[in-house]
């Protein structure tokens, strides 16, 4: 089961707003390699692992990303936060105001809804597990491409912060694939 | 009728049965026994079962790839926090940006930072422990983080209210859980 944490996993407290930036970093929430789709997947695919190290690792990364949903969820809530109509039209916002106000939505940078799509699983552990490293790899990388284009701190910190996770979790990933690898079938 | 002959008998069936797993993990070993402990020499004596309630605990079997043997080459749980790895072997920063902690704005904030690096320690060292189980140095460096959170979080929710649903925070009019702030709202 999960539980609620009334904090996140490392702190987001944007004080500038920057309607444009939420375009880039909204992405990271329902983009393909967003963190919505790291979590489902590796929840998802937690139930087809071989042994119990493998559940752990999968359960404890997937509950990890559904923190990370919550942090790029607040850094696009409060770079958008109080924001008047002339700064929404000035942002090209008016498409996502006119549907949804203030609301946050779970889209990628070009506006496509959050797919389950996303979430690879073919009930193979070296193969989910080879796709959740490449996964991780896409991430950090967005990542990156989202650190080029942010020019404040309060919203740098946690983008580097996000992407050492990526790489964090890849390296874990590839024990465990290392393990997996020659399981004979 | 032979049954190595081509076809079977009654019909080719498919196998019956549950789908086994894909992958087969290998078993674990049996519990070890303790090396160099002699051996009984009067036979049948080795095997008595013990008196009630003097059974040795069997030591759990080792499950798990053998760990490095190397020491833990971790950072300290501030810097770990900071730098979002505790482990430096893995760090891997982005061209020349620097991770920079903002000074903590007030008492409140302080203290969050406090719960925020001693759980952050112990779930990346959790997470290097669901691969390798049998790291005895990583267990107490993980028990250590958790004694760490435990007393940094029981000190901010005396002070400033519930951050979990069993906090003794929760006892007062009105109920602590939907004051304080929430986390993305600038509260907290």
């Amino acid at each position: 089961m999960f539980r609620y944490e009334k904090r996140l996993m490392f702190p987001v407290k944007v004080k500038k707003r920057n309607l444009k930036m939420v375009n880039a970093i909204i992405t990271q929430y329902g983009g393909p390699d967003g963190e919505l789709a790291a979590a489902l997947r590796y929840l998802n695919q937690r139930y087809s692992m071989p042994d119990d190290q493998g559940r752990a690792l999968l359960t404890d990364i997937g509950t990890e990303e559904l923190s990370h949903v919550e942090m790029v969820a607040t850094m696009a809530h409060q770079l958008m936060a109080g924001a008047s109509i002339e700064e929404i039209k000035a942002a090209g916002l008016e498409k996502h105001y006119g549907q949804r106000g203030m609301d946050l939505f779970p889209v990628d940078n070009f506006g496509v809804p959050f797919t389950v799509a996303y979430v690879g699983a073919v009930g193979d552990p070296v193969a989910d597990i080879s796709e959740n490293m490449a996964a991780e790899q896409k991430a950090r990388a967005v990542y990156e491409n989202l650190i080029d284009l942010a020019d404040d701190e309060d919203i740098l910190q946690p983008l580097l912060w996000l992407r050492e996770r990526e790489v964090l979790h890849f390296a874990m990933f590839r024990e465990l694939y290392e393990r997996y690898k020659n399981l004979e079938k | 009728m032979n049954f190595r002959e081509k076809g079977c008998p009654g019909g080719c069936q498919p196998p019956v049965g549950p789908m086994m797993p894909k992958y087969q993990v290998p078993k674990p070993p049996m519990a070890e026994t303790v090396p160099g402990k002699p051996v009984h020499p009067i036979p049948g004596i080795g095997t008595m079962p013990p008196l009630p309630g003097t059974e040795p605990l069997p030591s759990p079997p080792k499950i798990g790839p053998t760990p490095p043997t190397a020491v833990l080459n971790v950072f300290p749980a501030d810097e770990g926090f900071l730098k979002g790895t505790m482990f430096r072997g893995i760090y891997r920063p982005y061209k020349n940006y620097q991770s920079r902690m903002v000074i903590p704005a007030d008492e409140k904030a302080t203290m969050m930072l406090d719960v925020d690096k001693y759980a952050f320690a112990a779930h990346d060292i959790q997470l290097y422990l669901d691969n390798y189980p049998n790291d005895q140095e990583a267990i107490n460096l993980f028990n250590q983080y958790v004694d760490g959170y435990v007393q940094a979080k029981n000190a901010y929710e005396e002070k400033f209210g519930a951050l979990t649903i069993e906090s003794d925070a929760l006892t007062t009019t009105p109920f602590n859980w939907t004051v304080g702030g929430w986390p993305w709202a600038g509260g907290m």
